[in-house]
């Protein structure tokens, strides 16, 4: 099963993505294997709503672990599975506390074993904020992009000013994909799951 | 200029964990340690997923110099290809090696993730690795050692030949065949020079004494790596690790027990005292002993199961 990782700064957008993403592809239940830098593995069932509660939250570095979801895509008759994983928030700042420095080292071992990366930045931030994309970002760009098949989503398009965050990021990324989603509306998930299929 | 040292995952992740560099340089040493420079635009024709030998030796516990060094030759490989494409004039690339170290410190292992990285940078046809020792070398009879060792030879073509204690081909002085093994190894390094990686593996004193007196042969090894014993801290990562591949986990009790007992080995025994297989043989053992206290308990959970207990240690985990 092709593994893809879901990467990108704190407060993207990432966990939110994941979860509405397996309940979009119509998962009745959310099943996660969570493992950290200490190699402790745990797993954990949830439902959508719980998940979202639990595992998502305003303030940035909320993830501190890699949570993996089997997600089901189909393809016409034929179902393919993918792994989705999702990670901790990269960012460039030195002054994170241990956990969250445990947790980013963790996720940058980790990434070596992506099939495909999607990268996720949160669109209405960078129309307001000078530095989204950030050089964590430019970075990522450039090594997924050389390592595997690799996809920027703008997300949170159903805020103010997110289009002209789009602008901004798809001027950053001129040779990558970059498509607007809406993690929390579930917008843009066909295109999403129609270029994750495509690399599969 | 400062001099630029090439940097290992193990180096990158730990100034990322220590908080010395974020997310995005680290990303940046990644990519160039494994040469993403000239990337290709497009999408289509990245580095694909072959599972990356790099990454094999990466996940090594411990051998700094050795994850540095190869670091090293793939940029001097990478760099002469490049040379090489532009025109210019490029060193040979000559990668015998000497492997120093006592047993148990990883130096198969190493030769056999080389012969790998080598492969997939195209330096090696095959990259396998053929491990051979004294007898497989040396025959009963004039003539008998060369033929012998050719056909080794033969074996390991396009990949590595892993000759262990090499010095023991010395051993019988001017008269014994073990000579005939070397001229005819020599031989083959000049016939076969693209094809064929030597490595010559011993413990450090005999290996060091045997280059002095084979002087010619010294000049022909230009890599040389020294496998120093592991640390206690790695001897338990290596535990760790061997356990959680089983999917077996140690309490705390237990852990604080194996530590002891691999330190107390330490101070033994001396030549085997950094020793991954002797970490190989305390696991096993212990995983029996788990064995033999479960069967008699009933309702066993999935945490039973995994877990070890100070009682699985043995003392002492001598046979
Ligand atoms: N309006 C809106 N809010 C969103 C969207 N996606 C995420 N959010 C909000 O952004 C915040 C962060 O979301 P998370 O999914 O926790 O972000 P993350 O990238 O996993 O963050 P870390 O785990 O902390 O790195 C939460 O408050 C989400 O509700 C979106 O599409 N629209
Ligand atoms: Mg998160």
């Amino acid at each position: 099963m092709k593994r893809c990782f879901i990467l990108g700064q704190p407060n993207s957008g990432k966990t939110l993505f994941m979860i509405n993403l397996a309940e979009y592809c119509g998962l009745s239940s959310l099943e996660l294997l969570v493992t950290d830098s200490l190699g402790e593995m745990k797993t954990l069932s949830l439902c959508f709503e719980d998940a979202r509660k639990d595992l998502v939250d305003p303030f940035p570095h909320r993830t501190l672990s890699l949570q993996h979801a089997t997600v089901p895509l189909k393809k016409g008759k034929i179902k393919i599975s993918i792994q989705m994983v999702d990670t901790v928030g990269l960012s460039d700042s030195l002054d994170h506390p241990e956990p969250v420095r445990l947790g980013m080292a963790h996720t940058l071992k980790q990434i070596r074993s992506a099939d495909i990366v999607v990268h996720i930045i949160d669109a209405p931030r960078a129309a307001v904020d000078l530095d989204v994309p950030a050089f964590v970002d430019l970075e990522l760009a450039r090594y997924a992009s050389c390592k595997c098949p690799y996809l920027v989503l703008a997300n949170k398009m159903d805020l103010p000013r997110a289009s002209e965050g789009l602008a901004k990021i798809k001027a950053t990324f001129p040779s990558s994909t970059v498509l607007p989603i809406s993690a929390l509306k579930k917008r843009g998930f066909r295109e999403v799951k129609a270029h994750l299929l495509r690399f599969i | 200029m400062k001099e630029r040292q090439v940097r290992t995952l193990d180096q990158i992740l730990s100034d990322v964990e220590n908080g010395t560099i974020g997310a995005g340089q680290a990303l940046s040493l990644m990519r160039e340690s494994k040469f993403f420079t000239s990337c290709p635009s497009n999408n289509k024709s990245h580095a694909q997923n072959a599972p990356d030998a790099l990454h094999e030796l990466e996940d090594l516990i411990g051998l700094d110099e050795v994850k540095r060094l190869v670091l090293e030759i793939r940029a001097f490989a990478e760099i002469r290809r490049r040379r090489l494409e532009k025109g210019l004039a490029a060193d040979p690339l000559v990668l015998h090696m000497i492997f120093k170290g006592n047993p148990g410190t990883g130096k198969t292992t190493v030769a056999r993730v080389m012969g790998k990285i080598f492969m997939q940078m195209g330096i090696l046809s095959k990259g396998h690795l053929v491990e051979v020792e004294r007898a497989d070398l040396v025959g009963e009879y004039i003539g008998h050692t060369a033929q012998k060792t050719r056909e080794q030879i033969k074996k390991a073509l396009g990949g590595i030949l892993f000759i262990d204690e090499a010095y023991s081909l010395a051993r019988g002085g001017e008269k014994d065949f073990g000579k005939e093994a070397i001229d005819t190894l020599v031989k083959a390094m000049e016939d076969h020079k693209d094809e064929l990686v030597l490595v010559l593996a011993g413990y450090q004193e005999e290996m060091t004494k045997f280059l002095l007196t084979n002087p010619g042969l010294r000049s022909r090894f230009p890599i040389h790596i020294d496998f120093p014993d592991y640390s206690l801290e790695e001897l338990m990562r290596i535990a760790e690790l061997m356990l959680s591949q089983r999917e077996y986990r140690l309490t705390t009790g237990a852990r604080e027990k194996l530590k002891k007992i691999l330190a107390d080995k330490r101070k033994t025994h001396e030549a085997e005292t950094g020793n991954a297989r002797l970490v190989r043989n305390i696991i096993e053992k212990t995983i029996r002993h788990q064995a033999v206290r479960l069967l008699a308990a009933h309702n066993l959970s999935k945490e039973d199961l995994m877990m070890i207990t100070e009682e699985d240690l043995e003392g002492d985990g001598e046979e």
